[in-house]
């Protein structure tokens, strides 16, 4: 035979077999018959399962949400804290200078050994968090008021956490700290030997000790982070395993002690048997795995791939969309400093300018809310009601921008104006990271209404290393922030305060003395009545004094089969569902 | 032959040792700052961590990555730079000590200079606010940041003015008066004493082994690339889980496109300017033009399932493989790769085919093949027997490229795909400055590189006798 008829050979038996292992795996769904599993597709990898030393969102957010619990917990629909592993919301008492917050946990709660959660388990969940070489960065500023906790000998279950005054003390302390088992973690108590003051203050001790470093060489090890053994928790899914980039398998635990709580709120359904997390890094593979219904649940980020899904006549025999809005929000940050920008004025007259009513229905095709405050529209008791959007109106601009001097006197058709003796043009600059179009497209908007004043605005991309060196040196006039928000007590000092201008995230150096006492003040308030009147001041603050143009949150854009039904749509978590509540709807064939 | 190739596996030293030098000063040189992106992950959202805390973990990260330490053994700069310039942790302070010595060339007056910002600093967070002076000492804290960061003249004096003034409108602030004018004496001193001069005399600092690059390299030799900054798992982990996919898919691509180019080149060699001919190349050439990632993108959608065809997945690699038999394994294996493995063939069929075609013309014009077919040998044997030999000699250059490109994968299928691979992996630790899983990656597509062309340098003296590396 020879070489070229060989050669067809090999070439046919290379098509035959493609053919037949086409044929032989592909089940398809024709049968009718799921699994009963949950897939979820991630865009990115998780990075690991410790949820003091991973700060990514799908981690916290997708997995160790169903691993591991807390005391209390947001509810998805009303954003409101329920309890989990506490019996009730906790009892709260101002004491001095410190406030008290005292926890019982609940007598059915166990662990997977079937002993009790108690009181040594929270303290070991604090303690891990506060020790000092364990790389908890990312959680240890969320609980670092807390000075001491009590417990109580008649009452292995209760115990109070003292804190130094923060409006954010019932979310650190009971949301934000996941309880971890001690005997999992800690099986030789090397933290034990510790208490909370010592490990808390600025340069504990006990840094450079054996115990210490013992302990934190195996917190923050690969261990805690993917070995099912030293992943576990009181969640009602058990982590069995991970392909690293491909896949990762929770499985429902078959005795719960969660079952026996008779389903009192959100944390305490979970239903499928599986949850299924895929990675698939480009969406158009995602959505086209998502029609062939390999992919159940999807939250499709680009928004016009997202509206083009009702093309498809498969997304639309088997799925359905929800839309609640993100707890996050996107602004066009103002450097206050800047020599053009620092006038209100000219401040004012850029939210004249800026169509957001366009930005949301051109770039977000209607998937988004307007908003004026960095308090967000779904807190609705908290929106000042006296407080009006600028509209887009480019004669009060004009207006405005003539009063702060600014005239074309070259005719050159651009705005210019005499600032420390230079002529100076109203030539500014919008940066946004590289590779973000939906940022460019809000620039492009922008750049064309303003020019019909005679404002010049270039646009520029930039890298996101760059970008975070340039804001953090304030070097930027312009340019597109998102920021989350948290379901619980708005505390926006970081943002706005002027000790974060210097090293914080107050990149607009934003602030005088009034607004940070206003801040300081929304911190430590934590009568609701009196906190909501503070935030109504920080609103006229925000809109008179424009820190920031706001834009609008997005609406999260979530596909779900249409076999699922109890998703518990709403803005608490993200992605604005709760997986385990996903029920299968009756009538749908379903296998173990 | 043997000595020959022992000689090139000295020369592998040197050049890896340039390749090594040249990709860790490029990544030293790259803007961004790794420990910013660990501490911050990749979120495009802020984390509501608090300034001092950010601060003091920034320092701690810094130390645990090494990044403290001077870069190389010995830094060639001026006389005007000092040796542990590096040591000062916020990266604006060190750069605009740069540009102040740059300028003004003396460093004992720069470094009062900056002392006396952070005196002025110190001073005024000590001083406590009340309703008469807050707002001016929000104002003062804020010029004092500009010190930091300004090198030039005119913006200094801009930022000692508006602190003066503040100062002057307040009584209460008037003690902060002395530290001023110390830091203002202070910068009088470094431009009115400026020594230019010294910075154009050349100088070496030396740094001994404990220094980025020894600590790197001397792990890596011992075989210990690292932990990961994404994740803070092993170099070696993250590497051989990426790998194994990458080597199977450029294996069976590499295979397919030489079985499927070398005939199809022959082919059109052997119909040089018929019908035949034009159509393979034409169609080579147009497969050629199409990028792989718009091909895949296009596979997917029509036969992964989506509105179309259900007959491949549309993504993933196979999983749960274990304990099935070798047949069902192997179709499980085809029915998950047969798409990536057609994006990761088509395109380099023209290239090679075109090569071989042109070898082929120029053998089929040689004398020996006259001769051969005056002997009245058939065409197929000319061709598959005799031509052939003498036209491989360009396919074992290209063939020198095949080991790097068998780990390096490609970034844009692999992430279309969904294929935890090589070109997955070095792609998402250049975003995200993952230095240590670039080198790594860097070095062994090096090292495979430098191997390929030994390779393909024997493999040219195994095919054609009249090559030979002895010295005669």
């Amino acid at each position: 035979m020879s070489i070229k008829n060989t050669l067809y050979i090999i070439l046919s038996l290379f098509l035959i077999l493609v053919i037949v292992s086409a044929f032989t795996n592909n089940k398809g769904t024709s049968t009718n018959v799921y699994k009963d599993e949950l897939v979820i597709h991630c865009l990115s990898d998780a990075k690991g399962l410790n949820p003091f030393t991973v700060s990514d969102a799908t981690s916290k957010n997708y997995m160790i949400l169903n691993i591991m619990e807390s005391m209390l917990a947001f509810e998805n629909e009303s954003m409101k804290l329920v309890p989990v592993l506490a019996v009730s919301l906790p009892e709260i008492k101002n004491v001095g200078e410190n406030i008290e917050v005292t926890y019982e946990i609940r007598p059915e709660a166990t662990w997977d050994n079937g002993k009790p959660i108690t009181v040594d388990d929270v303290l070991f969940s604090y303690k891990s968090v506060l020790c000092p070489k364990v790389n908890s960065d990312n959680v240890r500023p969320s609980i670092d008021f807390v000075k001491e906790i009590r417990t109580y000998a008649d009452n292995p279950r209760k115990y109070t956490v003292v804190c130094s005054k923060n409006i954010g003390v019932l979310e650190g302390t009971g949301y934000e700290l996941k309880i971890l088992p001690e005997y999992v973690y800690d099986a030789k108590h090397l933290l034990r030997k510790y208490s909370i003051p010592e490990l808390a203050v600025e340069n504990p001790k006990c840094a450079d000790d054996a115990n210490v470093k013992e302990f934190s060489d195996f917190f923050n090890s690969q261990k805690t982070m993917r070995d099912p053994a030293f992943v576990q928790g009181s969640g009602a899914y058990r982590f069995t395993s991970w392909e690293t980039g491909q896949r990762m398998v929770l499985e429902r635990k078959r005795n719960w002690w969660g079952d026996k709580m008779n389903k009192i709120n959100q944390y305490f359904e979970a239903y499928p048997k599986r949850l299924v997390f895929v990675t698939v890094n480009s969406y158009p593979t995602a959505l086209t795995a998502l029609k062939n219904e390999k992919i159940d649940f999807c939250y499709v980020t680009p928004v016009k791939d997202y509206v083009d899904l009702d093309n498809s006549p498969k997304f639309r025999k088997n799925f359905y969309k929800t839309e609640p809005a993100q707890l996050g929000y996107q602004i066009v940050c103002i450097n206050q400093k800047d020599k053009i920008l620092s006038d209100l004025k000219v401040r004012k007259a850029l939210c004249y300018l800026t169509n957001v009513e366009q930005i949301v229905t051109k770039v977000l095709y209607g998937k988004g809310v307007r908003i004026n405050s960095v308090i967000l529209p779904m807190k609705k008791d908290l929106i000042n009601p006296a407080i009006q959007f600028y509209p887009y109106d480019i004669n009060a601009a004009s207006k405005l921008l003539k009063e702060a001097g600014w005239k074309d006197t070259d005719g050159d058709g651009i705005l210019d104006k005499i600032i420390d003796g230079q002529k100076t043009d109203f030539d500014i600059t919008f940066t946004y990271n590289s590779g973000n179009s939906l940022r460019e497209m809000v620039g492009l908007l922008m750049q064309r209404s303003f020019y019909q004043v005679g404002i010049k605005l270039s646009i520029k991309a930039m890298d996101w290393s760059l970008y975070q060196d340039e804001l953090k040196k304030h070097n930027l006039q312009l340019w597109y922030q998102g920021w989350i928000a948290s379901p619980g007590a708005d505390d926006n000092k970081q943002l706005f305060h002027t000790s974060g201008a210097n090293g914080g995230s107050n990149y607009g150096s934003f602030g005088n003395a009034k607004t940070d006492k206003l801040l300081d003040d929304i911190r430590v308030e934590m009568d609701d009545a009196k906190r909501k009147e503070l935030l109504f001041q920080w609103q006229v603050v925000e809109h008179e004094q424009i820190p920031q143009i706001y834009l609008y949150v997005q609406k999260y854009r979530n596909c779900i089969n249409n076999r699922f039904e109890n998703i518990h749509s709403g803005s608490g978590v993200y992605p604005g569902v709760w997986f385990a509540g996903f029920k299968v709807k009756k009538g749908y064939k379903i296998e173990d | 032959m043997l000595k020959y190739i022992f000689k090139r596996i000295l020369l592998f030293i040197p050049t890896l040792f340039a390749i090594s030098l040249l990709t860790f000063f490029l990544s030293t040189s790259v803007p961004g700052d790794p420990v910013e992106q660990m501490l911050n992950s990749n979120s495009e959202m802020g984390s509501a961590a608090k300034a001092q805390v950010v601060e003091k973990a920034y320092i701690a990260k810094r130390h645990q990555l090494g990044l403290d330490l001077p870069t190389f053994y010995f830094s060639i700069s001026n006389q005007a730079t000092p040796k542990d310039l590096y040591a000062i942790p916020k990266k604006f302070q060190r750069e605009n000590l740069a540009k102040l010595i740059d300028k003004y060339g003396n460093w004992k007056e720069i470094n009062a200079y900056y002392k006396s910002i952070k005196d002025l600093e110190i001073t005024t967070s000590n001083m406590t606010g009340d309703s008469s002076n807050a707002d001016a000492l929000i104002g003062i804290k804020q010029e004092i940041q500009k010190l930091y960061i300004e090198p030039e003249e005119n913006s200094v004096q801009i930022a000692y003015k508006n602190i003066q003034t503040k100062i002057d409108s307040t009584t209460s602030l008037k003690t902060l008066s002395a530290s001023l004018t110390t830091s203002q004496n202070a910068f009088g001193n470094m431009v009115k004493n400026a020594t230019p001069s010294q910075k154009l005399i050349p100088a070496i600092h030396w740094y001994g082994t404990k220094n980025q690059y020894h600590q790197w390299i001397t792990k890596f030799m011992k075989g210990d690339f690292g932990i990961s900054y994404q994740d803070e798992q092993p170099v070696k982990t993250v590497i051989w889980e990426a790998i194994r996919w990458t080597v199977l898919l450029s294996i069976i691509s590499i295979f397919l496109t030489y079985l499927i180019a070398i005939p199809l080149g022959i082919t059109s060699a052997a119909n040089k300017g018929k019908m035949k001919d034009q159509t393979i190349s034409t169609t080579l050439f147009i497969l050629y033009s199409l990028p792989s990632f718009w091909v895949a993108t296009l596979l997917i959608m029509f036969f992964g399932g989506g509105d179309f065809f259900n007959i491949f997945p549309s993504f993933g690699v196979p999983q749960g493989t274990e304990g099935m038999s070798f047949w069902h394994k192997f179709t499980v294996y085809t029915y998950h790769l047969t798409l990536p493995i057609i994006c990761y063939t088509y395109g380099g069929l023209a290239f090679i085919s075109r090569q071989m075609r042109g070898a082929m013309v120029n053998s089929l014009s040689q004398d020996y093949v006259r001769t051969a077919r005056a002997k009245g040998l058939d065409e197929e044997k000319v061709l598959w027997k005799h031509a052939i030999k003498n036209s491989l000699l360009p396919i074992i250059t290209l063939f020198a490229n095949v080991f790097p490109l068998a780990i390096s994968g490609a970034v844009a299928l692999e992430l279309i795909f969904s294929i935890p691979g090589m070109g997955k992996t070095a792609y998402e630790a250049l975003v995200a400055r993952n230095y240590p899983v670039v080198y790594t990656i860097v070095m062994f597509s090096a090292i495979l590189t430098l191997v390929g062309y030994l390779v393909a340098d024997i493999l040219y003296a195994i095919v054609d006798p009249r090559i030979s590396y002895n010295k005669k």
